[in-house]
């Protein structure tokens, strides 16, 4: 199975560097090790293609509307010496979108969409077995949400048959960018037509996370991407089933979002812990997947601080279906009864179809063992839930609405969009 | 031991009953068993078969688990073993099966015990089987069906889509019963979705198929294992890189070519089989006239004097055919004189046998245009004669006919009435008229 990734932004296109490049360095780290070649060919597979000079490149296509960016990620891809991009999968602007919804969607959007459908066409031609886009974008600017937004409509109308993943990162709550509620509002309601499954990581969460993983306590965009780019790996690099099956995209998503309303999907991953704590660390499957369970119970993304009162029977968070990829040595013989419990899950899903795990004997990264959740659960209702309000109380002023006037009649769009969130 | 004729086919017409040794009908029974065997459905013996015919009830699991595999087979053309089907579900499909089929064998339908999932009779169930192998020829449609053969086209998905199928079905039965109209369509909606997901990933499964099968035939072009390809299949490939596999596919192979032996040795040992599913039916006439009440066979047995009712019946059968041999030559008697009586005194020829009068074509302009013209040169007898005078008189002449002819029936009919009613058991049926007009 391939995963074309559309890096979309300055957001999506630095996650999507580290991305390949934890990959990479994974795969390194196994090569060294003298592990299976299979899985190793098998994950280049995936994420790769053999370039004309025998280099792996990445099925990826890079879109901005500025060029600072996306040059600045091919070169450091390039420096790595162990995979690059290619050359004629970039598409660069020379302004940006200024944070402007309606910029990146109407006038950025107009003018590159048939130019990313033509490289989208072109990496397609190089998959043997297609699994599914993946596109990594921000919300809360203007090129990732707006251009980012046109480009996934673009991609559902030409390839309806494909899945369609977007890993969005929402902005912080005390943002950066003042309209940034507007931004996400305004994606969220397109994307939840267009794409298949929304991959929520909270800008909040992960600053924590990179906190406590990290090896200092100033935590830099750079951390934080890495965050996400890790917790990226852990859920897409190959594993298979009870059955032998491969955990490809499509897999994924008939377990976790069948149903057309409920596509919000929250990433969980343990252990969470910087690199000098891992040699002093042990990890053990039980205490793995306890805490983890814990994490989903508790509405909670991060390790630290968890209230151990809550249990299944007064947790708040409903889940419809979870997905749980365990990596390490002896992953086979994790219990994993506790993820079953009928309490968090409605009625009407099946028993059957609550939980599926995927697992890989191979370790991941510096981490002995490894598990990550994928859950369709209520975690995000509450952030997105602010969100709204927030930019419910600025529409009801009227402010900042001049912004995307212009461009597209702001403010019955804005409404009906805000109503549709 | 002679058998009958079969019951099954109507095909089968022997004209004598055959002696066959036991020998052969046990090959016969086993070649049926191995080939079902082979074509992938649940493994029956011979044995099983026998104590069907005698009605164990041993016989009853295998041959009810059998029976809905081959009704399976018939309705889907699918592989015998799919779905896995439980006890419950197996009496249903059978009971529905062989009733959709019009099998009208009532003991068959008595012995289903569909509360309790069970048959009482295993013979019944051998007599069904029986029945539907030789009605639908399902061992023919078997030979040539791809999901009964080992064969099967590379790659082989049907496994996974009969795990698909069981996935579904278990996922269905695994749903609660919704508590409310949200609940229900929440579930619905979920179903819809998990189709349309799973048809997706089928189709992009089906495109990596076709982009591999073509990658390996522009590569593989110019080099072939068949006569009727130019380069190799993905089948042929996988069994020349991998030497595991080759030994998989000779041993597939081999299996083929073991059933489709079997098979050729069924068409030969057919006929005895039937032969002895005729016994079985036999075998079950006996039973259940060994089960009727003794006194009524006996009082059917001793007092009735047969000898004598066969006597009288030969006689008045002889007696039957002397009369109705006098009563044949009487109506040809009545008939030559009806004749006779018919045609009128005073009249020469048939006096239908009139034509017209007609006048050469010479004097043509000088008569009137009512007369018709001919060829010959006929002297007129009596004058030349009006057309329209000449058919009106035919007409009175016809009608008048007509009317004789219908007194001289009734008077016929009279006395045949007449005559007929000395005689005993004969009816006088009068002839239908038909109205010409």
């Amino acid at each position: 199975m391939s995963v074309i990734s559309l890096q979309l932004g300055q957001c999506g296109n630095q996650i999507g560097q580290l991305f390949f490049d934890t990959l990479t360095s994974d795969l390194q780290q196994r090569e060294k090790e003298g592990n299976s070649k299979a899985y190793q060919s098998h994950c280049l597979d995936r994420f790769f293609v053999s370039g004309d000079d025998h280099k792996l490149e990445a099925r990826a296509i890079s879109v901005d509307t500025e060029g600072k960016v996306v040059s600045n990620v091919f070169d450091q891809a390039k420096k790595t010496g162990r995979w690059c991009y290619p050359s004629d999968q970039q598409l660069s602007g020379r302004r940006g979108a200024g944070n402007n919804w309606a910029d990146g969607f109407y006038n950025h959007g107009v003018k590159c969409e048939q130019e990313v459908l033509d490289m989208v066409q072109r990496e397609l031609e190089k998959c043997d077995h297609f699994g599914g886009f993946c596109s990594l974008m921000s919300i809360g600017g203007g090129t990732g949400s707006g251009l980012g937004t046109r480009v996934t409509r673009a991609l559902k109308e030409a390839y309806s048959k494909s899945f369609l993943i977007n890993v969005l990162v929402w902005p912080h709550s005390a943002g950066e960018v003042i309209v940034q509620n507007y931004n996400a509002v305004l994606s969220m309601a397109h994307l939840s037509e267009s794409s298949d499954a929304l991959l929520i990581f909270q800008n909040d969460d992960i600053r924590k996370i990179a906190q406590t993983s990290g090896s200092s306590s100033k935590v830099t965009f750079d951390d934080m991407n890495r965050v996400v780019s890790e917790q990226l790996v852990a859920s897409l690099q190959p594993a298979v089933s009870h059955d032998g099956s491969d955990n490809l995209l499509g897999c994924y998503l008939e377990h976790l979002v069948p149903h057309p309303d409920y596509k919000l999907l929250t990433s969980r991953f343990l252990p969470q812990v910087s690199e000098a704590a891992v040699s002093f660390s042990t990890f053990n499957w039980p205490a793995l997947t306890k805490r983890t369970f814990q994490m989903l119970l508790t509405q909670s993304v991060q390790d630290e601080g968890l209230n151990w009162h809550i249990k299944p029977s007064n947790s708040r968070n409903k889940t419809l279906s979870n997905l749980m990829v365990i990596r390490g040595k002896g992953c086979q013989s994790v219990d994993t009864g506790i993820f079953s419990s009928p309490e968090i899950y409605p009625s009407w899903i099946p028993r059957g179809a609550r939980f599926a795990s995927f697992t890989q004997s191979l370790p991941l990264l510096r981490y002995e063992k490894s598990t990550s959740l994928l859950s369709n659960c209520q975690t995000p209702i509450r952030a997105l839930d602010t969100m709204v309000s927030k930019a419910w109380g600025m529409f009801a002023m009227r402010a900042y609405t001049h912004w995307y006037t212009p461009l597209w009649h702001a403010r019955r769009g804005i409404y009906r969009l805000l109503c549709k969130t | 031991m002679a058998y009958q004729v079969p019951y099954f086919s109507s095909q089968r017409m022997a004209s004598q009953p055959v002696k066959v040794s036991s020998s052969k009908m046990r090959l016969a029974i086993g070649t049926l068993c191995q080939f079902l065997s082979l074509s992938g459905f649940s493994p029956i013996s011979p044995e099983t078969l026998r104590q069907a015919k005698f009605n164990k009830r041993e016989a009853v699991g295998p041959l009810l688990s059998l029976l809905a595999e081959l009704i399976d087979f018939s309705t889907a053309t699918q592989c015998a073993k799919s779905p896995q089907f439980n006890r419950e579900e197996t009496v249903y499909v059978v009971h529905s099966g062989m009733l959709s089929r019009h099998f009208q064998r009532r003991q068959f339908y008595l012995c289903l015990d569909i509360d309790n999932s069970t048959c009482h009779s295993s013979r019944e169930l051998l007599i069904a089987i029986g029945w539907l192998i030789c009605t639908e020829s399902l061992l023919k449609q078997m030979l040539f069906s791809k999901e009964t053969s080992s064969l099967r086209s590379f790659p082989d998905v049907s496994h996974k889509l009969q795990e698909r199928k069981i996935y579904m079905i278990n996922t269905r039965e695994d749903m609660e019963a919704p508590s409310s109209f949200e609940q229900y369509l929440n579930g619905l909606v979920w179903n819809m979705g998990k189709c349309r997901l799973a048809t997706k990933q089928w189709y992009w499964k089906e495109q990596e198929i076709v982009k591999l099968a073509h990658k390996i035939h522009v590569a593989t072009q110019g080099v072939s294992l068949a006569k009727n390809r130019v380069c190799l299949s993905p089948a042929d490939v996988t069994i020349l890189r991998y030497k595991d596999k080759l030994e998989k596919h000779l041993h597939t192979v081999e299996k083929e070519n073991r059933r489709l032996q079997m098979f050729f040795q069924w068409l030969e040992k057919e006929e005895i089989f039937w032969q002895w599913m005729e016994s079985v039916i036999d075998a079950e006439n006996s039973e259940r006239i060994q089960n009727e009440d003794p006194a009524a066979r006996s009082q059917v047995d001793d007092s009735y004097p047969f000898d004598d009712y066969s006597k009288t019946l030969a006689d008045l059968s002889s007696q039957l055919d002397t009369t109705l041999k006098e009563v044949t030559q009487r109506m040809q008697f009545y008939d030559k004189s009806l004749m006779e009586k018919s045609v009128p005194s005073g009249e020469t020829g048939n006096p239908l046998d009139v034509r017209f009068q007609f006048v050469p074509k010479r004097v043509k302009d000088h008569i009137p245009k009512s007369i018709v013209h001919s060829q010959s040169d006929w002297s007129p007898v009596g004058g030349i004669k009006d057309i329209e005078e000449e058919i009106l008189i035919l007409s009175k002449r016809l009608s008048s006919l007509e009317a004789k002819l219908l007194e001289q029936r009734d008077a016929f009919s009279c006395s045949c009435t007449e005559m007929l009613a000395s005689i005993d058991g004969v009816v006088s049926i009068p002839p239908i008229l038909c109205n010409q007009r």
